[in-house]
């Protein structure tokens, strides 16, 4: 190898060595995130079941702590979700946010169905999918139901996160 | 076009420009190769014409070849080029705001995958800009390359000087710590001290009359946006006129050379040497380490120790070796009030000295006067290299910048001994500044000197290598001894810290003989540290550096102790609440306002008249048997007449169990055998107790529980202590003990000690309530009706949350917001 050959080499491949110490770590960092995942969930008591309206849908805050990067909130509103209590002991739940897109769902009373203002997801008051003919609903799946429990009076739900746009319900990692 | 015919015409002040003379010799990047990525390189060249770009970088006619002095502008661009790319990483993760900031600046140093790393090469990498520029400037000079024809390069060159300064100087106030706020203050300061305009310049720089939200906003555009873009737009027009000019060669140069690879080569190994030497300062670490972060409450035990540690991966050591205490600095939260002892980085450290040469109205001399005087100098010189002038021009430039260079070091120098504490140390490091550094640059003036008068032969040779080696060892005897000054400085004030003698200082024999035999006897007196009472014998002159020193280590257990609450979590009102809603130091000052007037904490305040018990340690298992074991004490009970009733049951029931133990010596078998059982019982109970206060789950149904339970009842204290709605039937009775002695037990106390399940009328401590918060007015008038006879003082709910935190030894920062809550206890 002559002098010049030898000098384009070590040039070349100087500058890859400082390309990867200063790569790696970069890229490592870049996708930092993946260390931080969904917070684990936990029953929240959200309502009385007293203070329920029996047969209509009703919308509740739900506080939970919640860390964001650096921020740590010790009881933050996470989310809003929708009860309706079917009988004397039992509550459905589900979360307000729309399995389409994401979007948070609204209850329309005077069509008795539930209505994602964006896109124009409809549910019927299960929570299912409406089909009929002449509605195009872009929503792939019904509303996502979270698991809900009745403690004597206080009604209790695990607040979850699920993928958008899938026919399946997936939670989110 | 045809080749340079003569050597001189390729020296300097070329008649064509110097860029526009390629040859046909001139080489060129190897010819494109068939194949397929031959042809898609074909097809890109045809269309962009990218080659001949790359050909205009890298092919550059280099008259006298490539030279190892060549490299400095290189470097500079090299690490430009570093900082934009971990810049623009850290602006991924970096939030200007004034609750945000210093958060996010944390995340990255101790959180996120390698942030430590490239936070550390950013950081060092400023400095080493800085540095690289100097060496830049004189390198120029000393090649007299400011001169004719390039004078604008020159003034270029010096507007790059201003906008690196300047990225410094917004870039340190990013991190919004104490050290970066207070430094800048000053800088912003002396802005608003201009005449005419200043304060309005001021106001518009910081974004308002006090620094906030806009401050860090204008820094943050200024530092990533503005800057950078004059930078990179300044860096092409040096560079073009730079490929005009090409180097400037000596007259009578011999030899030839190309950019590609000759020169490209040097500037690699230099570049690559000197990103070593960055990595180096990463790596030695500059940082607070972070011990384990404050989560759990204190345990049941009293000790205040987290989880055991977690065995970490070989990855997770790496990727977060920001916790080690590797990379840059981050200090305390910036915070308006609390002082800090601001210096401004190492760089600026001579302006700062300046100052202190020109008091009172003088100052602006200082601060603008001679910084800008000399600016304006700098940019002169070149106009002195016209017609017959070049040679007084040459010499001048280069008198000009090695006088600014010393004039910089030097002051440095002094400003650093300025805050230096030990004697010996601190004349050494005067002595540096004073003395070898003017030494230093008259052996370079000489050798310079000597190298433009004689001609080129071997002596010339010698004389160069020679004259080389000892400004190079001056230079580095010159940075070992402030190293190992400043090491013994920082030995020797943590000895004096402790009440210890100094051990010895690292300092070589001779250097420490040589400053000592010149120092007067008034420069020897030690100083004293302000924890240190011994107030006899004459003041030190250095007793302004020892507060300053005593402010900063201050400074550095804040800094730590932040990094360490953040590890659970940082409220969202900002970082600032981590230290001001600190049990273990708010709580502190708190219970020094409020308790400290009859309680007292182990040696912890000055209580002059005590009243009441000692609540060092209280809620701990050692501390509880203790009290069990002797409550007349008087760190117990025994400074309270009326509740003489628990020492006279332990004396009467449990008797010997606050001997002596060489009495216990002198006791009969059985009477021994009786105080073991004794003892033994006291600590199930203290060990009981504890912990069913302290844990979140109360399991009665553990054997632990049933035990401690049983032992309460069999040992009778449930005749005068209740424990949850049981016993405590005495008419003389005591407080309850559900969940004594927790967080919710102690809050009773505080709010209404003389409640029933309390002191009850035996109670003599006013209750500590919050009637100034909204609704506290109904409170106020509820309490009145209730305890008419009870004296009360108003305690804010945070502060009493404060107060509690700290008595229990519980390390979770109290945050705001309804309800005041912490970060939630560990599972």
């Amino acid at each position: 190898m002559d002098r010049r050959a030898f000098f384009k080499w070590a040039t070349t491949g100087l500058g890859a060595i400082f390309g990867a110490i200063l790569g790696v770590p970069a890229v490592a960092y870049l996708i930092d995130p993946r260390n931080r995942p969904a917070p684990p969930s936990d029953f929240r008591t959200v309502a009385r079941l007293s203070e329920l309206p029996e047969g209509t849908p009703h919308q509740v805050v739900i506080r939970d702590v919640r860390q964001d990067a650096w921020t740590l909130h010790p009881n933050d509103e996470i989310g809003r979700v929708w009860l309706i209590k079917r009988d004397a002991k039992t509550v459905d739940a589900f979360t307000s946010i729309c399995p389409h897109l994401g979007c948070s769902i609204n209850y329309e009373a005077k069509n008795e169905s539930f209505l994602c203002p964006c896109h124009g997801g409809t549910f019927d008051p299960k929570g299912d999918l409406v089909t009929k003919p002449g509605l195009k609903n872009p929503a792939p799946r019904g509303m996502d139901r979270l698991e809900c429990e009745v403690d004597g009076e206080l009604v209790r739900v695990k607040y979850q996160s699920f993928e958008q746009g899938k026919t399946e319900k997936v939670l989110k990692s | 076009m045809t080749l340079p015919t003569t050597q001189q015409e390729a020296g300097r002040s070329p008649p064509v420009p110097h860029a526009e003379r390629p040859t046909e010799a001139t080489p060129r990047l190897a010819s494109v190769k068939p194949g397929a990525a031959g042809k898609l390189r074909n097809w890109l060249e045809h269309r962009t014409g990218c080659r001949r770009l790359i050909e205009v970088l890298l092919i550059e006619h280099i008259p006298g070849g490539a030279k190892w002095r060549y490299v400095w502008g290189s470097t500079l661009a090299f690490v430009f080029t570093v900082q934009l790319i971990t810049g623009v990483l850290l602006m991924t993760a970096y939030s200007p705001g004034d609750s945000t900031a210093w958060g996010s600046v944390y995340f990255i140093q101790y959180q996120m995958d390698f942030g430590w790393l490239l936070r550390g090469l950013h950081h060092f990498g400023s400095q080493t800009m800085v540095v690289l520029l100097g060496i830049h400037m004189l390198q120029v000079v000393i090649a007299g390359a400011h001169l004719p024809p390039r004078e604008v390069n020159w003034w270029l060159g010096l507007g790059l000087l201003g906008t690196v300064l300047g990225l410094s100087l917004t870039g340190y106030l990013l991190p919004w710590d104490q050290k970066g706020y207070w430094a800048t203050q000053v800088a912003t300061n002396i802005a608003g001290s201009l005449p005419v305009f200043g304060g309005f310049i001021q106001k518009v720089v910081v974004g308002g009359p006090k620094y906030g939200h806009h401050t860090l906003t204008h820094f943050f555009t200024l530092h990533v946006g503005i800057l950078p873009l004059v930078t990179i737009a300044l860096i092409i027009a040096h560079l073009t006129v730079f490929r005009r000019h090409g180097v400037t060669t000596p007259k009578n140069v011999e030899g030839e050379g190309w950019f590609w690879p000759d020169q490209a080569f040097r500037d690699m190994v230099a570049s690559m040497a000197i990103f070593g030497v960055m990595l180096a300062l990463v790596l030695f670490g500059h940082g607070q380490k972070m011990e384990a972060p404050a989560t759990a409450t204190a345990s049941a035990e009293g000790s205040a120790e987290g989880p055991p540690p977690v065995e970490r991966s070989f990855y997770d050591k790496i990727a977060h070796a920001g916790r080690n205490g590797l990379g840059a600095n981050l200090d305390a939260p910036a915070d308006p009030a609390k002082p800090y002892p601001a210096r401004p980085e190492w760089y600026f450290l001579f302006l700062f000295q300046l100052l202190k040469y020109f008091p009172g109205d003088q100052e602006v001399i200082g601060t603008v006067v001679i910084p800008n005087g000399a600016l304006v100098l700098l940019a002169l010189l070149p106009l002195l290299g016209y017609g017959r002038l070049r040679p007084v021009g040459h010499i001048v430039g280069v008198l000009v910048i090695v006088g600014v260079l010393t004039g910089a070091a030097a002051m440095t120098m002094l400003a650093i001994a300025d805050d230096m504490v030990y004697p010996v140390g601190r004349a050494v490091v005067a002595r540096l500044g004073r003395e070898l550094m003017p030494l230093t640059a008259f052996l370079f003036l000489v050798l310079l000197g000597l190298l433009a008068m004689l001609p080129r032969n071997s002596i010339r040779k010698l004389v160069h290598v020679t004259g080389v080696v000892v400004i190079v060892v001056l230079l580095a005897s010159a940075g070992s001894l402030l190293y190992v000054a400043k090491a013994d400085d920082s030995d020797y004030w943590k000895a004096k810290q402790q009440g210890k003698a100094f051990a010895e200082t690292r300092l070589p024999k001779f250097v420490a003989d040589w400053v000592d035999s010149a120092m007067s006897s008034e420069e020897k007196i030690e100083p004293r540290p302000e924890s240190v009472a011994q107030k006899e014998g004459p003041e030190s002159p250095l007793q302004g550096a020892a507060k300053f020193r005593d402010e900063l280590l201050k400074a550095d257990a804040a800094a730590e102790r932040a990094i360490r609450l953040a590890g659970v979590g940082i409220p969202e009102e900002g970082a600032v609440y981590l230290l001001r809603r600190d049990p273990m130091t708010a709580g502190k000052e708190r219970f020094n306002q409020h308790c400290a007037v009859c309680h007292t904490h182990g040696n912890d305040f000055d209580v002059k008249k005590p009243t009441a018990s000692d609540l060092a340690g209280f809620g701990t298992e050692k501390r509880l048997y203790q009290f069990l074991t002797n409550p007349g004490r008087k760190e117990n009970l025994g400074r309270m007449e009326n509740l003489a009733t628990m020492a006279e049951f332990i004396e009467s029931n449990f008797p010997n169990v606050a001997l002596a133990p060489e009495q216990e010596d002198k006791l009969a078998p059985e009477d021994k055998e009786k105080l073991e059982k004794d003892r033994r019982d006291l600590q199930v109970i203290a060990h009981w107790l504890v912990r069913y206060s302290r844990n979140t789950s109360l399991d009665h149904d553990t054997d632990e529980f049933k035990t401690g339970f049983k032992t309460f009842k069999e040992r009778q204290c449930n005749g005068c202590h209740s424990y949850e709605g049981q016993g405590g039937t005495r008419k003389n009775k005591g407080p309850d003990l559900t969940r004594y002695p927790g967080a919710e037990w102690t809050r009773l106390m505080v709010m209404a000690p003389d409640h029933p399940l309390r002191y009850g009328k035996k109670n003599q401590m006013p209750a500590f309530r919050d009637f100034e918060s909204p609704g506290g007015e109904v409170a106020l008038l509820e309490f009145k009706e209730k305890h008419p006879n009870t004296k009360w003082i108003q305690l804010s709910d945070v502060d009493r949350e404060l107060i509690i935190r700290y008595i229990l030894n519980d390390n979770r920062v109290v945050f705001g917001g309804a309800p005041i809550s912490g970060p939630p206890k560990e599972k």
